[in-house]
């Protein structure tokens, strides 16, 4: 049977009055590398910081390889490599004093996964994190935890703020430790288009729950937009986000093209095509444009 | 991993340390000079009549407020880095017992304080010892010692307040830890404060458990 690495199990959450997340469970399972999307403030980060202890929700809860997030063993803290929002690290250290500092706490530190990815970038061994740019921090705090090699992997918006050169080394490097199969990521990240090339499963969040949480491949095979004329757009749970564009209507169905084509002709639409959708646009398909 | 601890908290604080030093190496200086002028314009009669018989301060008032100053320094220089974006995530995240972590990070600032306030003690009264005996010397120290006592508390409060996550408990804990430290600048002659001793150990000890109320906080992810 397949590992469980995460576990979150009917978690619920507030921020004073504001529902974030109602009963939301999900697993994700060792190997996978799982996608949570979702527009701002629909509780990303909220999710991160439970998983990883910094918040504890007011009901349910969330394990990390079994142990309750909010009381993890040092053990467990050793499997999981965090990256933080903004790509965070001890900014005061310079690239070799951070190196150091981190080894002491990983016996099977790696120090040339770390080395290798600096040498990338255009820094001195003594220069500080904190006069570096958002890119070259990016690939320290990736450098880092490569090294740590961890089981677990959980990356807070890892493409914030970089550029597309950065963020394309990012994911690339992330699913060439991904393939080793024994790796699991969980991560967010607002700029879609570089998840579509890296996930295995998909969470779409929508404000207090979960919209969706399906394999990638499956949403890129079966989500597809229509667009058609007629007077009326087809109602129903199985069509999302239905709306008139100049003279014609669009919707979104994860229905077979031939059922959207039966349905269409129940409401008297005509001169239907179909798109196949990029993983951004099946993301805009499902929780709409604003 | 305790000596990387203690490196990442050095790296973070050796210029709070180097500053602290320069501070209470100047405040050194300037009571030497200003003891030797004493001396010079006064004599060493009227110099040591107006300590014994008025109960005078002997050195410059500035004691009174320097190592609480640098306990504050060399606390905001550890402790607010960890909080700016959050990086007491990272720190808490490493494999090791929380309690651990942060006693650790608290003990080394201890320690740096002690050294500091050591030194400087003892340079005081290699220096003083050529002007005054050692009855009086005592007695300065008896008179400085809350003072000096009070940069332990003053910096486990100042880690305290950085680590609060709410601003306004911050604030409040900032208001109830001057409070608290005002008990060590009360005017009171030479030798009261023995009875106080108990107390102000009392109070180090509350201090110290007061940034593992504030982490715990942070870790339930209260704003």
């Amino acid at each position: 049977m397949e590992e469980n690495v995460i576990e979150c199990e009917r978690v619920t959450h507030y921020y004073g009055s504001r529902l974030i997340h109602e009963e939301l469970s999900f697993e994700v399972k060792r190997g996978k590398i799982l996608g949570l999307l979702g527009k701002n403030g629909t509780g990303k980060t909220t999710i991160i910081n439970i998983l990883n202890g910094y918040l504890t929700p007011r009901k349910g809860a969330c394990r990390l390889f079994g142990e309750d997030s909010a009381r993890l063993s040092p053990a467990t803290k050793a499997r999981v490599g965090l990256l933080l929002e903004g790509h965070v690290q001890h900014a005061y250290f310079n690239v070799d004093q951070i190196e150091r500092f981190y080894s002491s706490f990983y016996p099977r530190w790696r120090s040339d996964a770390y080395r290798t990815l600096l040498e990338k970038l255009q820094v001195s061994r003594a220069q500080k994190i904190n006069t570096m740019s958002r890119g070259q921090r990016s690939q320290v705090a990736l450098g880092l935890l490569f090294a740590q090699d961890p089981e677990l992997l959980v990356l807070d918006d890892f493409s914030m703020g970089l550029d597309p050169g950065y963020r394309r080394l990012f994911a690339e490097y992330l699913k060439e430790y991904a393939a080793d199969g024994n790796k699991t990521i969980f991560l967010t990240s607002h700029i879609i288009q570089d998840m579509e090339m890296l996930i295995d499963d998909c969470i779409i969040l929508d404000y207090g729950r979960v919209l969706l949480h399906r394999p990638a491949a499956e949403i890129l095979e079966t989500f597809r937009r229509y667009r058609f004329a007629g007077p009326a757009a087809p109602e129903g749970p199985d069509f999302h986000n239905s709306a008139r564009v100049g003279d014609r209507w669009e919707t979104y169905s994860f229905l077979p093209p031939a059922e959207v084509a039966r349905r269409l002709r129940d409401v008297n639409a005509r001169d239907m095509q179909q798109e196949r959708l990029s993983l951004e646009d099946a993301f805009i398909g499902l929780t709409g444009k604003y | 991993m305790i000596r990387a601890i203690c490196y990442k908290e050095w790296i973070k604080t050796r210029r709070a340390f180097l500053l602290s030093a320069i501070l209470l190496a100047a405040y050194v200086a300037y009571a030497l000079a200003h003891t030797g002028s004493l001396f010079r314009v006064n004599g060493a009669v009227a110099a040591w009549g107006t300590t014994i018989l008025k109960e005078t301060f002997l050195l410059p008032s500035a004691l009174r407020w320097i190592p609480l100053a640098t306990a504050l320094v060399i606390g905001l220089a550890q402790f607010v880095p960890e909080l700016a974006e959050r990086r007491l995530k990272l720190t808490l995240h490493l494999p090791l017992p929380e309690t651990r972590v942060l006693s650790i990070m608290l003990l080394h600032g201890l320690a740096l304080l002690l050294a500091l306030h050591l030194a400087t003690t003892l340079l005081l009264w290699l220096v003083l010892a050529r002007y005054y005996p050692a009855e009086i010397l005592l007695d300065l120290g008896w008179r400085a010692l809350p003072w000096f006592a009070a940069a332990l508390p003053g910096y486990l409060f100042a880690a305290w307040a950085c680590i609060e996550p709410s601003w306004i408990r911050r604030v409040t804990n900032a208001l109830a830890a001057a409070g608290a430290l005002s008990a060590c600048y009360l005017d009171a002659p030479a030798g009261s404060y023995l009875t106080f001793l108990p107390c102000l150990a009392l109070l180090v000890a509350a201090a110290f458990c007061a940034p593992f109320q504030a982490a715990a906080r942070f870790k339930e992810g209260i704003q």
